[in-house]
């Protein structure tokens, strides 16, 4: 008998955590089926629950962004998609769009040119499928002695969101341009989100100077005393596509017909917001939580518009290439799904 | 004239690398049978590769000696500190009362839940770095030590107090020696602490200025999209947490505390 109860303890020890840990595990093996992508005979998922096939976008967080907003907010893409579920998720940075869609949960993700090729270098399936804005990008400084990139000094610091991004790029192209190193700054450099980068120029203690994107470009040069080194189109010479979207391979082949949509939704979105209508402004001012004025003198800023033109592809490619960011050969021809 | 402790532990060492092996072999066949792509899961060969050709170039040295110098001065500053505060708690009751409280309330305190405060105050760059690191170390070697010096028995007291030993003596005969090893395994838990802080301070906010560790390391190989490479670092990571772990700390104790007689 005691020999007996022993052994129900033994048992129960054993099956007490199993049955705590059992239900956390669950939800976890679900949740792997949700919003990917895997080989079925169509290019998206179907919803657990109601069977609707489900496309995943991934974006971030600002200004160049805002078509995305607009057609979210009045569900375009769900018009011109019926029957899908669209999952939107907005991620922190480009690293992490990145590795969701190369996990497979997120379809499609919308980026700066630079980390778009490095994960095509690298051997990402994935293609540009439209363009989505042009955005002045700027670096910004508080310091007085400090005019042009020369002036900068080995202890001064530069904050910008990480290397490989298209402000670092743009840096680097400013560099071989002006001092004749593509990495002559490269040891100035911090990495901070585009807040956070924010709160540290207008510090003015640490952070020397800031290459950012609009609104956090146009909050900094409104503050008294900040001023800008470098502009985005001069580091490049002419004019580029600030944030391209694009698709994995597998839902380009598999399902061209929600690409089509999307690039549909878009032209309705950028149409919406291309006249500065009292209804995108308003969504966007809910959106960034900035007075709607303010956001309006946003929008007219010279250097922002909004388009699925892809501008300054080849430029980016022969750069990187030539300063080692890209090592296999390939042209703008094999990175761009042309439309039919 | 080996004994048998030496034997079975040469038996043991040879087990655990017979483990590694297996553990590695079985990596390379499921990253070249699974047909993951590499990107997700590289081979443990190109892994190594990667490995080497970083160590080769300069590159992994650089961050690895950045990352143990920095653990260094960490752990020293927060050593001299506990050896301080552990000290002034046996000489004063009242401070010791005050230390006791200090360390309660700080020691369950991850420092990287620090990190955005530190930031605040420091800026970013190597000294938050280093407040982070002395964060880690000094509260449990404070506890340690503390511990230690509560265990010197007081019959030792008296009898160095008989001979006449002044106090400089005093610690470097008694107390140096009676507190040494719970100072050991102090720094064992400090160093862990140290090193799993300073990789996570480094991957928060990366690199300042021309320096970057091996956190700093792992946050460019993911930004550029090299995944052998972020392998790597973690093997490095883990290497180094080994060699430390379980050979260094083994070893200074061979030398001090076992040939000392005062543990086994």
């Amino acid at each position: 008998m005691k020999i007996f109860l022993k052994k129900k303890r033994t048992a129960e020890r054993l099956l007490l955590p199993l049955l705590f840990i059992l239900p956390l595990l669950l939800p976890a093996c679900g949740g792997g089926e949700k919003g990917t992508a895997p080989e079925g005979e169509e290019g998206t998922a179907p919803d657990a629950g109601s069977h609707r096939p489900v496309l995943t976008i991934a974006e971030q967080y600002g200004l160049a962004y805002a078509p995305l907003q607009i057609m979210r907010r009045k569900a375009f893409l769900e018009e011109e998609l019926p029957g899908y579920r669209i999952d939107w998720q907005r991620l922190g940075n480009t690293a992490a769009i990145r590795e969701a869609m190369l996990a497979g949960r997120v379809d499609v993700g919308f980026m700066g040119i630079p980390p778009f090729l490095i994960g095509y270098d690298r051997g990402m399936e994935w293609k540009i499928f439209t363009g989505l804005s042009e955005a002045p990008l700027g670096l910004v400084t508080w310091r007085k002695d400090i005019r042009a990139l020369t002036d900068f000094r080995p202890d001064d610091r530069i904050a910008l969101p990480q290397p490989g991004s298209i402000q670092h790029i743009l840096l680097t192209m400013a560099c071989e341009r002006q001092m004749g190193s593509a990495a002559a700054l490269d040891d100035n450099l911090v990495t901070m989100n585009h807040p956070d980068g924010m709160q540290a120029l207008l510090g003015r203690r640490d952070i020397t100077a800031h290459f950012t994107s609009p609104p956090y470009l146009m909050e900094e040069l409104s503050e008294p005393g900040m001023r800008q080194v470098l502009s985005g189109t001069e580091a490049m010479g002419g004019e580029f596509t600030f944030i391209v979207g694009a698709a994995l391979d597998r839902l380009l082949w598999k399902d061209p017909a929600a690409v089509e949509a999307l690039r549909r939704a878009l032209d309705r979105a950028e149409a919406l917001l291309r006249d500065h209508s009292e209804e995108a402004v308003s969504i966007l001012a809910g959106e960034y939580d900035i007075d709607p004025q303010r956001l309006r003198v946003y929008l007219e800023w010279p250097g922002l518009s909004y388009g699925r033109s892809v501008k300054g592809l080849e430029e980016f490619i022969s750069f990187m290439r030539a300063s080692g960011y890209l090592e296999r050969e390939f042209g703008s021809r094999d990175v761009v799904e042309e439309e039919k | 004239m080996s004994t048998n402790a030496e034997l079975s532990e040469r038996g043991r060492r040879r087990r655990q690398i017979g483990v590694v092996l297996l553990l590695l072999i079985i990596w390379e066949a499921a990253a070249r049978l699974s047909g993951v792509s590499p990107l997700l899961f590289p081979p443990v060969s190109e892994v190594v590769r990667t490995l080497i050709s970083d160590l080769g170039r300069g590159v992994l040295p650089g961050r690895i000696g950045y990352s143990l110098l920095i653990v260094a001065e960490g752990v020293g500053i927060g050593l001299a500190a506990a050896l301080l505060l552990s000290l002034a708690g046996h000489a004063n009751r009242h401070i010791g009362m005050a230390v006791d409280t200090l360390v309660a309330l700080m020691h369950p305190l991850p420092g990287i839940a620090l990190l955005p405060i530190v930031i605040l105050w420091a800026g970013v760059g190597h000294t938050a770095v280093l407040l982070i690191i002395v964060h880690s170390v000094l509260w449990p070697l404070t506890t340690s030590i503390t511990a230690g010096i509560r265990t010197i028995a007081q019959h030792l007291y008296d009898v160095s107090r008989n001979f006449r030993l002044n106090p400089a003596r005093m610690a470097v005969h008694l107390i140096v020696p009676g507190i040494f090893p719970h100072m050991m395994s102090g720094m064992r838990i400090g160093w862990a602490r140290a090193w799993r802080a300073l990789i996570a301070a480094e991957m928060v906010f990366g690199a300042a200025g021309g320096g970057g560790g091996i956190g700093w390391y792992i946050f460019q190989k993911r930004v550029f999209m090299d995944t052998r490479g972020l392998f790597a670092g973690i093997l490095v990571i883990m290497l180094i947490g080994i060699l430390f772990e379980s050979y260094l700390f083994d070893a200074v104790e061979r030398i001090t505390i076992r040939k000392w007689g005062v543990s086994r």
